[in-house]
């Protein structure tokens, strides 16, 4: 039996709000699940399933909704991934904490990943950092605007030009190319450093600084990515080898897990399961350790 | 299913909200004036892909309601949301239990004597539809209701070939519509059972439609009609300043008290006509 505790977190004038799933009987380990960025969270619902089955499991685990989004209260600023959000993630670990859990992991699902990490730093004890489909390059707000880049990639995908042969996808595909090219004359006059650079997709020191010091402070690391995962191949990349090779080596605290897939979108209801199994099963083997 | 009752007041917003689960698992929220109550609404959410995007504007609304002196009680249909339960689940009759289960708590916290408006956003139209039929003494408030089953799953795929092609974020979308996202086949298999034209057919109460920019101009035609021969009277607004449809923005900036005429015009029609209704003749 888990029992469903929606809890309002005060902070100042607003509150945050989370839901805490947890078993009547908890067990060593408890967990954090920070969602990405959206209106109702992105991957809310799954990330809510997630909770569950670790409740199920026996760890007390709270799903937060950032200030501004969701059931919370107060109005957010752009959300950039560049200085993730901590002080909302900072009252719900306090909270978490309250009735004398002492082992937190926390979970984090992309833009909620950077805030797990930025949280992680700041956070002593902590036993444990998933880390689903992280963007490891990112300097830009959340939700970035048409690049002619990202359009042409798009429309040189193969299932494209077979869809054309259906009318219904035709009108459809006339009304973006229509909204693209209005976009594209409507934004002439701005400024070529206004618009998203390539050099964005570099990964950020900053990402692979913060894992390293948390692996040393014996922080238990699972990077979970999917096989469509932009964030697998910026792994490729030279200015992740050092993240990659840590990631590859056993016992080096951290631990990489591909599945089929967009870890991202965190909504094929395969890769949910599948994601869901490997965070229990990485739960499982942190408390196993605990006291 | 154990659960307990999360109570939080917002004075400068003016509402205090209280959030549970309900015995079968239902996420239910409703929110009070902190003064004295005029009337109550009971929220049909919108549904599938259309609540993610819908979410905070639906949460912000029930917030306006509330200091408006309107109590609103929100809920998620099972299945979906915080709710229990897996998106296979979702049913028709479900959904309407959960409405009719929201609207009966509803009415239990403000009285048997205060009037009542629905409101639906989305899919969540037809769910107020449904439950408001037959009801003239009810007005309805509708955001971009779907005129029909068929045509809303054709329009959530179309979205999702837009957003698939339109978004620039690093998102890749290449697995389809999430089966949370998309109609599930035991409701799109009702088709056109579950449209406005035979949900409205026994007659409704005033009706205000509000909908955003010029998308969907023709499905828009259609739903205006088919709600003008069963109503006393329709509203119709449209926001060209709301985001379109397609965008996939998913994040709203803007704070609960900010000038939002979506919310205003929804929130004081819905008080306005409650209280016509409340008003011996």
């Amino acid at each position: 039996m888990i029992v469903h505790e929606p809890l309002a977190i005060p902070m100042g004038d607003a509150h945050a709000f989370g839901i805490l799933v947890r078993p009547e009987v908890e067990g060593p380990l408890s967990v954090l699940v920070l969602p990405g960025a959206g209106n109702f969270g992105n991957g809310g619902p799954a990330l809510l399933g997630l909770s569950r089955r670790l409740a199920t499991n026996g760890c007390a685990t709270m799903r937060l909704d950032y200030l501004g989004m969701g059931e919370s209260t107060g109005g957010i600023t752009r959300l950039r991934a560049n200085s993730p959000r901590v002080t909302d993630p900072h009252a719900a670990v306090e909270q978490l904490r309250q009735p004398g859990r002492t082992n937190l992991a926390l979970v984090g699902l992309c833009y909620g990943a950077r805030v797990a990490v930025e949280t992680a730093l700041e956070t002593p004890d902590l036993a444990g950092l998933a880390l689903l489909a992280p963007p490891l390059a990112a300097k830009g707000e959340i939700g970035a605007s048409w690049t002619m880049r990202a359009f042409l990639r798009r429309v040189a995908r193969p299932s494209r030009w077979r869809n054309l042969l259906q009318p219904e996808h035709r009108r459809t595909y006339a009304h973006v190319v229509r909204r693209f090219v209005t976009s594209r004359v409507r934004s002439r006059g701005t400024p070529p450093q206004a618009r998203t650079p390539d050099t964005q997709r570099r990964p950020d020191a900053w990402f692979i600084e913060a894992l390293e010091q948390l692996t040393a402070r014996g922080v238990r690391v699972l990077f979970v990515a999917g096989d469509v995962d932009k964030c697998l191949a910026d792994l490729q990349r030279p200015e992740a080898d050092a993240l990659r090779a840590k990631l590859t080596t056993p016992g080096s605290g951290m631990e990489l897990a591909v599945v089929p897939g967009s870890v991202h979108t965190f909504r094929d209801q395969d890769v949910v399961d599948a994601v869901t199994d490997l965070v229990v099963e990485w739960s499982e083997r942190i408390a196993s350790t605990l006291p | 299913m154990k659960t307990s009752v999360c109570s939080f007041t917002n004075v400068d917003e003016g509402f205090r909200q209280d959030v549970e689960f309900t015995p079968n698992g239902v996420f239910s929220v409703t929110v009070f004036p902190l003064g004295e109550a005029v009337a109550g609404t009971l929220m049909c959410g919108s549904l599938f892909e259309d609540m993610r995007r819908n979410y905070r504007r639906e949460v912000l609304l029930s917030r306006r309601l509330a200091r408006a002196g309107v109590v609103a009680q929100r809920f998620h249909y099972r299945g979906t949301g915080n709710s229990v339960g897996a998106p296979a689940d979702i049913a028709w009759e479900h959904i309407l239990d959960d409405a009719r289960a929201a609207h009966e708590r509803l009415r239990s916290q403000v009285g048997a004597s205060q009037p009542l408006g629905y409101f639906g956003s989305a899919f969540g139209a037809l769910v107020a539809i449904a439950l408001g039929a037959g009801h003239r003494e009810i007005p309805v408030a509708l955001w971009e209701p779907v005129p029909d089953v068929p045509t809303y799953s054709r329009d959530l795929r179309r979205n999702e070939l837009i957003s698939n092609l339109a978004d620039g974020s690093g998102t890749d979308r290449s697995a389809g519509l999430a089966p949370s996202d998309s109609v599930p086949p035991q409701i799109a298999r009702r088709g056109d059972e579950l449209s406005i034209s035979s949900l409205a057919a026994p007659g409704l109460g005033p009706v205000f439609i509000s909908r955003r920019g010029r998308e969907g101009r023709k499905a828009a035609t259609t739903v205006d009609a088919e709600v003008d021969k069963h109503t006393t009277s329709t509203t119709i607004r449209t926001y060209t300043d709301e985001p379109p449809w397609w965008s996939g923005a998913q994040v709203t900036v803007r704070s609960a008290g900010s000038k939002w005429r979506l919310l205003d015009d929804t929130s004081a029609w819905l008080r306005r006509e409650t209280q016509k209704m409340s008003m011996p003749t």
